[in-house]
């Protein structure tokens, strides 16, 4: 009978001993209808942040050595584009909707203009050198500071209902 | 073998042909919602893209749905967002509206069409009331009508707005307008109201009522987009559901939203929209009593003054600002209009709309307290003791007694606490004036009062921008003064500055906050600093507000410490600067008197 596997028993506790280390980098943020904020216990997160990282739309994986480092020298904004939905006189019901594939413009005096889109739950990331940026969505935007190695997360109200 | 042949042969044509039709929709539907650069597409494609919706004699976006399934997955995303507005398969338009509706269910309006012209009947009625709409905001009141795409009517869209929720019970809306597309400040926009407004959970407001007060509060909305997109949500609701008296007096359903208001008088007149706090809807009253003082083109002026105020940073434009700016133009301000507002409240003396005013107060105004046994102190009563929100108010009434000949009531508040004493006799309301001190009012004959019909009322009003104001009061002088951290940390109180920059929301007068939050609250020389500020600078900063050239030296006297606040590197290199040279001039001065008698050889080794 072989027993190779045996030392698995030691390795596995120690994969996962450096695993966690890593995977608690990334802090977990959520979108709570007009800004993102540390994601509570509970709370569905939206984004996942690590300095130095890019910015992930899902859960970070569980190794320390994972990739997707930003670019030297580079920073990111990441962010969602939505329709805020005030009002209602029969039901008090504010509800924010996604605008899914939705063109973000980016704009900067030193890197000129580029787009990108939303993905199909309204989210967009963007690698961006460090610098003053406007970032627009369906005509209203907002001014965004990049820095390098960090991301900065920017919710973008694109559209307003009023509901009754 | 030739029939095989001709057959393979035509299912190639076909498959091709269809295959290429798809690209062409593909390109055509992404060049018509702007998403291709119109460089990109083809002569060619065009003409036979526009002779399928030609002949399909359909609007766009519906010819789009139709095709929805003909196009690629990459463009169906790309275009998912056109079809955010409803796709409904009819329309009727009128002179200023196109009506979109459906003849199926669950959207369908009734279809009943007694005068047998084919358009449902109930469909004309929506036509007919939106052109009434129209013709009494626009034409009658002077707002511009609503922007909308070159040549086009605006958008009115039939459709179920009633669901059942888990419970099976209704839940739903009378309708919505959403923005479209934003140009500048102005924004296009669309309505979706409900089929019929048959369902129960609109009762009493069901059928011709319900649309009509939907039509002219949602055709408001639409205004609002058109003067500026980043107007401030509860104005706009407040707005809205205050023209629905305007243009149908008769339906009287916005009176359900102004009890909260008189139910909860202490939250602030902007507070958020909600059913629940009288938020929003509830504050259509105070469009009311505007009006009774000025006139219904009041409203309009306000909006217009709105359209004018730029955005900053895109964010809703805070609206009291603009309410103030507005009313100082008139010689008033917004805080003297809500003192006004608050008096009108307690007393009643609607001047319009008076059958109606019964309804307004359907649930009574809420007092803070009542007291009918003297002296009122904080030893009686916790409620000689209240906080306020910025544009807040309280009532206290005071029943007469006959053990108090005359009445004075003292009070201790914060400087934006306004304080007024209305007494009601024989039903005649008239205000008590404060006493020499400022700080009480004197009701002689207190005790000849009936105490059955006639009172004193108290009304204690915030009328700044600062938060947890407070005011103590009593009847024997011994109202203790407010805590010194009264209206400190909550994001007001820099009167002064308010006054010289013309707003609280000023990014100046923003960072004098921060400079009195993080460095003079923290310390007590500090907050005996900010107390005597707060004791002393309101009616400075009134002085101030109205002379032009007074805002414009303090502005600059405020300069140097806004400046080393926000540049506080470079105001400490500055200082460094500063006191070098001086030191180096100091040290200099004899130097140079020393220079006058010693020859410069000398001097130099000196």
């Amino acid at each position: 009978m072989q027993l190779n596997w045996i030392p698995l028993i030691a390795i596995v506790p120690f994969i996962f001993s450096c695993a966690q280390p890593g995977a608690s980098l990334w802090k977990p943020y959520s979108f709570n209808s007009s800004e993102f904020q540390p994601a509570t216990q509970g709370s569905v997160p939206a984004l996942w942040l690590r300095s130095g990282y890019m910015p992930r739309l899902d859960e970070p994986p569980r190794h320390a050595q994972d990739t997707g480092r930003l670019p030297t020298g580079t920073g990111s904004v990441a962010g969602i584009c939505y329709m805020q939905a005030s009002g209602g006189k029969k039901t008090d019901n504010p509800t924010v909707t996604a605008y899914p594939d939705e063109q973000i413009i980016i704009k900067s005096s030193q890197e000129g203009i580029s787009v990108t889109r939303t993905d199909d739950a309204g989210y967009f990331i963007e690698i961006l050198f460090p610098g003053e940026y406007e970032i627009l969505c369906r005509g209203t935007g907002k001014p965004v500071t990049v820095k390098k190695g960090e991301t900065t997360l920017v919710p973008l109200r694109g559209g307003k209902r009023m509901v009754d | 073998m030739k029939k095989t042949f001709f057959i393979l042969f035509t299912l190639i044509l076909l498959l091709k042909s269809s295959l290429s039709l798809s690209g062409e929709l593909d390109n055509y539907y992404l060049e018509k919602f702007g998403e291709l650069p119109a460089s990109t597409s083809v002569t060619l494609f065009k003409a036979s893209a526009n002779a399928i919706a030609d002949k399909c004699g359909m609007p766009l976006r519906k010819s789009l749905k139709k095709d929805w399934n003909q196009l690629e997955e990459s463009t169906r995303k790309v275009l998912a967002k056109q079809l955010e507005k409803p796709i409904l398969d009819y329309y009727h338009d009128s002179v200023h509206f196109r009506i979109h509706y459906t003849r199926t269910a669950p959207h369908a309006p009734p279809l009943t069409d007694n005068n047998g012209n084919t358009l449902p009947d109930w469909v004309e009625t929506v036509a007919a009331i939106f052109e009434e709409v129209y013709d009494k905001e626009i034409n009658t009141f002077g707002y511009t009508p609503p922007p909308t795409a070159p040549a086009a009517r605006y958008d009115v869209y039939l459709q179920q707005r009633i669901v059942l929720d888990q419970y099976g019970r209704e839940t739903g809306d009378f309708g919505y307008t959403e923005s479209d597309t934003l140009t500048g400040q102005s924004a296009t926009s669309f309505i979706v109201i409900d089929n019929d407004f048959a369902d129960g959970i609109y009762s009493p407001y069901n059928g011709l009522t319900g649309l009509q007060i939907t039509a002219a509060h949602e055709f408001h909305h639409a205004i609002q987009y058109g003067y500026n997109y980043w107007f401030d949500q509860w104005y706009a609701e407040a707005t809205s559901t205050w023209i629905e008296d305007e243009v149908y007096d008769s339906v009287n359903q916005l009176y359900v939203y102004s009890v909260k208001y008189l139910q909860y008088p202490s939250l602030s007149l902007d507070t958020a929209t909600s059913l629940s706090t009288g938020g929003g809807y509830g504050r259509w009253i105070f469009n009311r009593a505007l009006t009774e003082k000025y006139s219904t083109t009041e409203i309009r002026l306000i909006w217009e003054r709105l359209r004018n105020t730029p955005a900053s940073g895109f964010v809703d434009i805070p609206m009291l600002p603009v309410l103030d700016s507005h009313f100082r133009n008139l010689g008033s301000s917004v805080g003297a209009e809500f003192i006004d507002f608050a008096k009108k409240l307690y007393t009643k003396e609607w001047s319009s709309h008076t059958s109606e005013t019964n309804l307004i107060y359907s649930t009574p105004l809420s007092f803070k307290a009542t007291f009918s046994s003297y002296p009122v102190n904080q030893a009686t009563s916790n409620a000689t003791s209240v906080t306020l929100p910025h544009y807040a108010m309280a009532y206290h009434r005071f029943t007469p007694s006959a053990s108090v000949t005359d009445l004075t009531i003292s009070i201790n508040k914060s400087g934006g606490v306004q304080a007024a004493v209305l007494k009601k006799s024989g039903g005649i309301f008239s205000e008590i004036p404060v006493n020499i001190n400022g700080a009480s009012f004197t009701i002689n004959g207190f005790s000849t009062l009936n105490p059955a019909t006639d009172e004193i009322v108290l009304l204690l009003v915030n009328t700044s921008y600062s938060d947890n104001l407070q005011a103590n009061i009593s009847t024997d002088g011994s109202s203790p003064p407010v805590s010194v951290s009264s209206g400190g940390s909550s994001g007001g109180g820099c009167f002064i500055a308010t006054a010289a920059y013309g707003s609280y929301l000023h990014p100046k007068v923003m960072v004098l906050r921060k400079i009195r939050d993080d460095y003079m609250l923290t310390n007590a020389p500090g907050r005996a600093f900010v107390y005597a500020y707060y004791r002393i600078s309101p009616p400075v900063a009134d002085f101030i507000r109205q002379n032009e050239t007074l805002r414009i030296i303090v502005q600059l006297l405020l300069a140097p410490v806004i400046f080393a606040a926000e540049h506080l590197l470079t105001a400490v290199a500055a200082c460094v600067l500063l006191f070098a040279g001086a030191f180096m001039a100091i040290r200099n001065k004899p130097i140079k008197q020393f220079n006058t008698e010693t020859p410069r050889s000398q001097s130099k080794n000196f």
